[in-house]
């Protein structure tokens, strides 16, 4: 075989990611579509999907490498990596090694690791049963507020931080916001109210970790700019972003499966 | 072999060596700083205190039943308290308190006492730490009365019998094992008043020492000195504090009633200065390495769990076992 | 006027109960017979702990008045020595939970939910018990009793002094084992007996002595943490001379074997009642192995008795300081032997990481982990919280974690 192709799939709680890499560890394709009932079915698609685009056939692929929730219900790979090695490799490899601390919000829950020089694990911390401050909490504010999540960044650049939500539980801070609604608070300092409400939240979560240097930020949230600003201002640290943040994890678990 | 067994057989040997073993030709003199009155002539070895009041009058402690002028072998009487005091200290440098908890005949005395309150299960009186402390200050008392008050008198010509051999309760409660029963009697030199006072001192502490183990012992003079020098002995009795789980089983056991080596949490070196280096708080520790004695910086006994279960388990013990069977204290 | 009894529910919800708690021990048995490492031995303590869910045939067995205790600290030796049958009652049934809420608020600990939950089910041990001691080491227990106090025949509650080292509390605590030794004489009739408590030291001397052994075992990697926790939660219910009898068997045939190569983890944190050994197994799953644990229904079993003074005063002093002093409960405001040991054993069995179980609701257990996390950080360790309870939906959750911990301690 003349090249190495690895397919690292991230099956997550919000969208099902799959990444084809090389052994260079370059990007050769990526996908993502959101988290369904069938989503063994839904991730073997993608992937077919992406060895028709790079036109091979399965067999001439190097390896499989699974992470997230459903990593060890497909029965067609070759390596099952947990979340936090693969963003923890992920992050390493994308950010060229800068990288020394990664916080990922991700659909279900929040992940923050320090990454030691090496590229291996230093520490981690990780949401329990809760979903305070992950991305279902931002889901639900769009929902609640009618916005998209995608737009959730540009409101609140707009906003200003009169209003304080004290709130991270998802349940609660749902009713907060209805009620804020009825006392025809504006949109937009709700949404900066929202992201300065799960910037303390993480910041009161990693606070036993220790940070020192800036702060990666990863997953579907890290193209949100209000967030960014909100995290800057609470952890004092600078944030960076990477260059395609949902798809981290699951790169991170390609290129796991490579090194082995 | 257990090392309580150890202890309990050299106790016994040394009280009859250093009681009867002149009748075998065995005499150590007065060096050794045990408890072993001269009262008794034919005793082999004798009090350590005694030569240490007589010093400074200019005695030579090796002629002092001869009587000599006060004051005429002054440089004599100097030097002969310095070899004493190098004795003292070449003691504590090999042995360290060893002294108190293996070899003293007074505190062997007081060890058979207990056992027959343990067998007759009567039970030990309890101390309050407001009592301990204040009974704290009377070894150091009985220091002064030895060393500083003879110093003080040094030229004048007081009379020969020292201070404190005249109210010392172990001259009334030891001579009598070897028969001789004179301190007993009212009007034994030095004088009436002072013999009443010594028997009443020493039936007090009779009655104490019944009551409470090796109470003696936590007002001992000689005790209290070697305290003062023990650091610079080569036997160190050392707490590995991490290794300690706070059982108090260590202050339970032992016969002085130290409660400070189980709540020490920073120091190393955890001897007190009532210790007697009997070494059952090391029998009775549970947490391995926790408690041990080192020689040289060497370990020579420290506590493990494995000791423990030898001694209160059932390894090699028959079922049912009563408390007859051997434990630590 | 007579006090009005609080009704548990109705008898429909009852007969399910009991089936479901019936059910839940019988899976649980036969899952754990499944494991690799199970032996014909271990029959037997399963067997003890699945009484649980049959007080009759648990009362035949014993054929002793039951006495119901909640905590370690309640000195086992005098109950034998009065002829009671000492038994911890367990808390980790997740059926019985529904019992319990229209009584307890939701946030507080599972052990809590199935211990009142326990109280309301039809078979349960607790019904059964003639005297209940309970040692309040835990205050949300000792508070909880209070909704069930109707259906405790002989409740006595001790008083655990919080400031163990001084010689206040030192002396509070002899005089509630005293205390202990007056209310048990009146509910049994009998006389105190030296005699009588010496052998109970005895008999506990050598379960202790076996315990020992089997820390050792698990050291080296000879006996999984499951099987030790299932082991010592056996000791909770069984006497102690049988049980005794069966470990040391278990012992006399375990040598030679060779030991694990996984990474080693220190278990710190909340009890693990049977059936509930959600995070022990978890961690077993994912590939690391529990050498040493500070578990109170594990290996802090206290060490044996040990007296200098054989009256009947220097006996009860004894046993009354074994269940006191060495006790590391978060509950006490000075806890530095606890940390310091574990840093101990850490370093001399080289286990790289601590992994703290704590149950949802405990909150003073959740308080030690803050500056417990620092110090064996400092101490160059690696250090996780899994704060769970007793349902299995968070599985995956802790699965991941425990795997990115094993990844970080490799």
């Amino acid at each position: 075989m003349k090249n190495t192709i690895i397919a690292g799939i991230d099956l997550g709680t919000a969208a099902i990611k799959v990444v084809f890499i090389n052994e260079k560890h370059e990007l050769l394709w990526m996908r993502a579509v959101p988290t369904m009932p069938e989503s063994v079915a839904g991730a073997k698609r993608l992937l077919d999907e992406g060895l028709a685009a790079l036109s091979i056939a399965k067999d001439q692929l190097s390896g499989i490498a699974a992470t997230g929730y459903g990593k060890r219900i497909l029965d067609y790979t070759d390596m099952a990596v947990d979340e936090i090695t693969a963003l923890c490799v992920g992050t390493h490899n994308l950010s060229q090694g800068r990288a020394r601390t990664v916080i990922n919000i991700g659909g279900q829950d929040t992940k923050a690791v320090k990454i030691n020089a090496s590229g291996k694990i230093d520490d981690f911390k990780m949401n329990e049963k809760c979903a305070a401050g992950t991305g279902r909490f931002l889901e639900m504010v769009s929902r609640v507020l009618d916005i998209p999540v995608q737009q959730l960044g540009d409101f609140d650049t707009l906003g200003e931080p009169t209003i304080i939500i004290n709130n991270t539980c998802t349940v609660f801070a749902e009713s907060e916001i209805v009620s804020l609604l009825y006392k025809n608070i504006d949109k937009k300092n709700i949404i900066t109210a929202i992201h300065r409400s799960i910037a303390r939240r993480i910041s009161e979560f990693i606070s036993n970790l220790r940070v020192d240097e800036d702060v990666y930020l990863d997953g579907g949230s890290a193209s949100n700019n209000g967030l960014i600003f909100a995290l800057k201002e609470e952890l004092a640290r600078g944030i960076n972003t990477l260059a395609h943040p949902q798809f981290t994890s699951a790169i991170g678990a390609a290129i796991a499966l490579l090194k082995k | 072999m257990k090392v309580f067994r150890i202890r309990t057989i050299t106790q016994i040997i040394f009280f009859f060596i250093l009681l009867y073993g002149s009748y075998i030709g065995l005499r150590f003199m007065n060096f050794m700083p045990t408890w072993a009155c001269t009262n008794p002539v034919d005793y082999s070895s004798a009090c350590y205190l005694l030569p240490m009041q007589r010093f400074q009058y200019g005695l030579n402690p090796y002629l002092m039943y001869s009587m000599p002028f006060p004051g005429y072998f002054i440089i004599q009487g100097w030097m002969a308290f310095l070899i004493f005091f190098l004795y003292l200290i070449i003691f504590i440098i090999i042995f360290n308190k060893l002294w108190c908890g293996w070899i003293c005949p007074f505190g062997t005395l007081q060890d058979g006492i207990s056992f027959i309150r343990k067998k007759l299960k009567i039970r030990e009186t309890q101390f309050s730490e407001k009592t301990k402390h204040s009974i704290r200050p009377i070894k150091y008392l009985l220091i002064i009365l030895n060393f500083v008050m003879p110093f003080g008198f040094a030229f004048g010509a007081v009379a020969a019998t020292p201070i404190f051999c005249r109210i010392c309760p172990v001259k009334t409660l030891l001579p009598p094992l070897h028969g001789n029963i004179l301190n007993l009697t009212i009007g034994f030199p030095p004088g009436v008043v002072y013999s009443i006072i010594t028997c009443i001192f020493a039936a007090f502490i009779l009655i104490m020492i019944f009551f409470r183990e090796r109470f003696f012992c936590t007002i001992c003079p000689i005790c209290a000195m070697i305290h003062i020098f023990h650091k610079s002995s080569l036997l160190q009795f050392k707490k590995n504090v991490g290794a300690c789980d706070s059982c108090g089983n260590c202050w339970r056991v032992c016969p002085v009633d130290i409660k400070e080596v189980y709540l020490e949490k920073k120091k190393e070196n955890v001897i007190q200065e009532n210790c007697n280096l009997c070494l059952k708080c090391i029998e009775a520790c549970p947490q391995k390495g926790a408690l041990s004695i080192k020689y040289f910086n060497k370990t020579i006994f420290s506590s493990s769990r494995e000791y423990l279960e030898k001694i209160i388990g059932r390894k090699g013990k028959k079922k049912n076992a009563t408390d007859n069977s051997p434990r630590p204290g | 006027m007579q006090p009005t009894i609080v009704q548990g529910p109705d008898k429909k919800i009852q007969e399910r109960i009991s089936r479901e708690i019936q059910e839940e021990y019988a899976r649980k048995a036969d899952s754990l017979k499944r494991r690799e490492d199970f032996r014909k031995e271990f029959d037997y303590f399963l067997e003890v702990l699945s009484l649980a869910a049959n007080p009759i045939k648990f009362k035949e067995r014993f054929n002793k008045p039951l006495a119901g205790l909640y905590c370690i600290s309640t000195p086992l030796e005098l109950f034998d020595a009065f002829g009671l049958h000492p038994l911890r009652l367990h808390c980790g049934l997740l059926p019985v939970h529904k019992l319990s809420f229209s009584f307890l608020p939701s946030t507080v600990c599972p052990a809590i939910k199935s211990c009142i939950g326990q109280f309301y089910a039809d078979n349960s041990l607790e019904s059964l018990c003639e005297v209940m001691v309970i040692a309040n080491s835990c205050y949300e227990k000792t508070k909880s009793l209070e909704i069930v106090k109707d259906r405790i025949k002989n409740l006595h509650v001790m008083q655990m002094p919080l400031d163990k080292e001084s010689e206040k509390g030192q002396k509070r605590w002899i005089e509630e084992v005293y205390e202990l030794k007056k209310k048990l004489e009146k509910y049994t009739g009998k006389h105190f007996s030296r005699k009588g408590l010496l052998k109970s030291i005895d008999k506990y001397n050598r379960a202790w002595e076996l315990f020992g052994r089997l820390t050792e075992m698990k050291r080296s990697g000879l006996i999984s943490e499951v099987w030790s926790v299932i082991l010592t939660n056996a000791f909770m219910l069984d006497d102690v001379d049988s049980w005794s009898d069966k470990v040391s068997g278990l012992i006399d045939d375990d040598k030679g074997k060779k030991s694990a190569q996984e990474p080693k983890v220190f278990l710190v944190g909340s009890p693990l009642f049977f059936p509930y050994l959600k995070i022990a197994e978890l961690i077993e799953e994912v590939g690391m192995s529990v050498v040493a644990d500070d578990l109170c229904t594990s290996e802090r079993m206290f060490a044996g008795v040990v007296y200098k003074d054989p009256s009947e005063y220097g006996l009860l002093r004894a046993v009354a300081e074994r269940y006191q002093l060495p006790c590391q409960c978060p509950i006490f405001p000075d806890n530095s032997y606890r940390v310091k040991n574990i840093l101990e054993t850490m370093q001399k069995y080289n286990i790289k990481g601590v992994v703290f179980h704590l149950l949802k609701g405990c909150h003073i257990f959740d308080m030690a982990t803050y500056w417990f996390e620092r110090l064996i950080k400092e101490n160059g360790f690696h250090f996780i919280k899994i704060e769970t309870d007793y349902s299995p939906e968070d599985r995956e959750n802790i699965i991941t974690r425990l795997e990115a911990f094993k990844e970080m301690i490799y």
